[in-house]
């Protein structure tokens, strides 16, 4: 009978220490590489969703508001570009795309983005097939219709030919500031591109202004009353007609980097690129990150502490099997190799189980973020997973020795006739 | 075959003194024989039998087996002529646990390593057979009765073809009629396999079927080796 056998008949005999160290080993391997991918598959996807957006351009302010507003539409949005700096950026010749943004009104929490059909041609690489694409209906041809993200369709069952009415700010109560003489009319929805654009509400510009110029009217009629209240409004609605942000799409590397810096050398406006930005926000988030990190290393040494636990226990009642197996012929190294044996099956099995445990949990957080934050976190085959189970196999099997050195000291005589 | 002289097995204790379990002058087994140690609990027999075995080393003295001085041997070495030459059953039989009778068997044959991989589960089953258990096979030890165990551990002892079994109190767990059944298949499978027979008991009737008797306390400096001839009167005061 090979060893290997009667390692594993005796951890067969202990089925259930051995299901729970396996179990526990797993679990540290499941949690740490489900962090492990969960954190840069988080970044990816995040750096992901805002590739298509090119450069953005705000007004002076924050840089991570600005893309927290127009990539995650978060946030409350930055003042308005002024519509002039924004006709000349849009004109300027280096550019081949220039996209108005400008982050309004909401409708059951999503928020409303008024933009040009442009938008919907924007593409990560020039390669790329369109970024947003339509699953059903058409495209916005006039004031007050709306093409509603995939999020949107699935969450408020709206679709094309229904009709809805937004409310003032972010807030989901629609009772007291509906925008009642304005109802949408949905005409199209996106298909869904698992980032937070899924949530948006995509109306033309025209729309964004009118509904403004609604609120800023009824606003001002109410303070002061009469018709030169009326007139003032007029007046202001051509600086109001302005954008929160420009997606900016130059014609080649240099126009990019000249106009990144000649923008943020002026007064009016800053131009951002959002991966930097991002990448400035993650520096700031690794601490945390780290901490998890080291929660899930704490887990792992808790499983390794468990395994000694476990197969240290096992060899008190492992001497009368030891004795046996010598009395029968086993040698001190079959003995301590049947030992280590029952380790590298017991590190094996965990390690495996916790390997696609770690994949599946990371799996399943993707779903529950890609649901709830709108955001695609790519999970692949990651070497350092693979690294770490090896690792923590390992140490397991080091961790055998222990108990293997004392089976192989065993004295044979003295348990050969315990009961 | 089995020549022991001068052999004395001491532990130390505190204060450097040392206690004698065994001291034994002279004992002899021939080929394929059948002796009884007899003696009271605590004389030395199971260290006696530990000793042949190996499993114990003796503080002085000489063991040979076979033509091997036993004292000679390394562990390794003497494992490997264990496995090979030795086969033993004891009181308690000892069975691996969770092991079903015939991955007992085939275990020891793996330790051997006389007879070949191929044919172990086929010899396994047929030893087991041998001893009345052919439809118990796959029975795990601790489904089988005391009586049925100890047959399985006299398969396993047998499995290698040893030259000499030694059984320590094989039946001392056992009922009466179970005790002469186990002792009769286990006189009568190493009789088959050729294999000589030393086996202690305080049983001085079973001790007595085996055709040569010796009290252990005969083996002691000053005393001879009791043979066959070994009176009833005698035994009976052991």
């Amino acid at each position: 009978m090979p060893l290997s056998r009667i390692a594993w008949r005796n951890l067969f005999n202990r089925r259930v220490q051995t299901l729970i160290t396996i179990g526990v080993v797993a679990v540290g391997i499941a949690v740490t590489i489900a962090i492990l991918l969960l954190s840069s598959g988080i970044k990816q996807g995040i750096v992901r969703a805002s590739e298509p957006y090119g450069m953005l351009v705000g007004s002076k302010g924050s840089q991570a508001q600005l893309v927290f507003n127009t990539i995650f539409l978060m946030d409350n949005p930055l003042s308005n570009l002024e519509p002039d700096y924004y006709e000349a950026l849009a004109e300027d010749a280096r550019v081949s795309l220039a996209v108005p943004f400008a982050l309004g009104d909401s409708y059951e929490g999503y928020r409303l983005v008024g933009t040009e059909p442009s938008f919907f041609e924007l593409r990560a690489r020039p390669a790329d097939p369109a970024y947003f694409r339509l699953a059903s209906g058409r495209l916005f041809e006039q004031p007050f219709e709306a093409v509603i993200g995939a999020k949107v369709a699935r969450e408020t069952g709206l679709k094309p030919g229904d009709s809805f009415v937004s409310a003032h700010g972010v807030t989901e109560s629609r009772e007291p500031e509906q925008h009642e003489e304005h109802p949408y009319t949905v005409v199209g929805v996106l298909e869904s591109t698992r980032a937070p654009s899924d949530q948006g509400i995509y109306v033309n510009m025209e729309s964004y202004w009118l509904g403004h110029e609604h609120e800023e009217e009824a606003g001002t009629a109410a303070d002061a009353g009469g018709h030169e209240a009326s007139e003032e409004a007029e007046e202001s609605h051509a600086e109001e007609r302005g954008v929160t942000a420009a997606l900016i799409k130059p014609k080649s590397y240099t126009d990019l980097m000249t106009m990144y810096q000649e923008i943020n050398q002026g007064k009016e406006a800053q131009a951002v690129f959002p991966g930097q930005t991002l990448a400035k926000i993650f520096d700031m988030m690794g601490s945390g990150e780290q901490i998890l990190r080291y929660v899930a290393y704490v887990v792992l040494g808790m499983a390794g502490l468990t395994v000694i636990l476990a197969l240290y226990g096992a060899t008190v009642e492992r001497r009368k099997t030891v004795a046996i197996l010598r009395a029968i012929g086993a040698g001190r190294a079959e003995v301590l190799t049947i030992v280590l044996l029952e380790s590298a099956f017991v590190m094996l099995i965990g390690c495996a189980a916790g390997y696609a445990a770690g994949y599946g949990l990371a799996w399943l957080l993707t779903g529950y973020l890609g649901e709830h934050v709108s955001i695609a976190v790519p999970i692949g085959f990651d070497s350092q997973t693979l690294a770490i189970a090896g690792y923590v196999g390992l140490a397991g099997v080091a961790a055998g020795l222990l108990p293997a050195l004392s089976a192989y000291r065993t004295e044979t005589a003295r348990y050969l006739n315990s009961a | 075959m089995l020549l022991i002289e001068e052999l004395v097995k001491s532990y130390p204790m505190k204060g450097g003194q040392a206690v004698k379990v065994l001291e034994a002058e002279r004992f002899e087994m021939k080929p394929g024989e059948k002796v009884a140690i007899v003696g009271p609990s605590g004389s030395g027999k199971s260290t006696l039998l530990h000793l042949i075995s190996g499993v114990l080393r003796p503080t002085s003295g000489s063991i040979q087996l076979l033509g091997h001085e036993l004292g000679a041997l390394s562990e390794a070495e003497l494992d490997r002529f264990r496995a090979k030459h030795i086969g033993y059953v004891f009181q308690s039989f000892n069975l691996l646990p969770g092991f079903s009778a015939l991955e007992n068997v085939q275990a020891a044959m793996g330790f051997g390593r006389k007879i070949p991989a191929r044919e172990r589960k086929a010899r396994a089953a047929e030893l087991l057979g041998r001893v009345g258990l052919g439809h118990r096979l796959n029975h795990r030890s601790h489904q089988l009765s005391q009586g049925e165990q100890q047959r399985v551990s006299i398969a396993r002892a047998l499995a290698n073809r040893p030259a000499i079994v030694l059984a320590d109190e094989p039946t001392a767990s056992l009922d009466g009629a179970n005790a002469r059944q186990v002792y009769e298949l286990l006189a009568e499978a190493c009789g088959s396999e050729g294999a000589a027979l030393l086996l202690s008991t305080h049983d001085m009737e079973l001790a007595e079927r085996t055709g040569r008797v010796v009290p252990i306390r005969e083996l002691a400096p000053g005393r001879r080796d009791e043979s066959a001839a070994f009176p009833h009167s005698l035994a009976q005061s052991v």
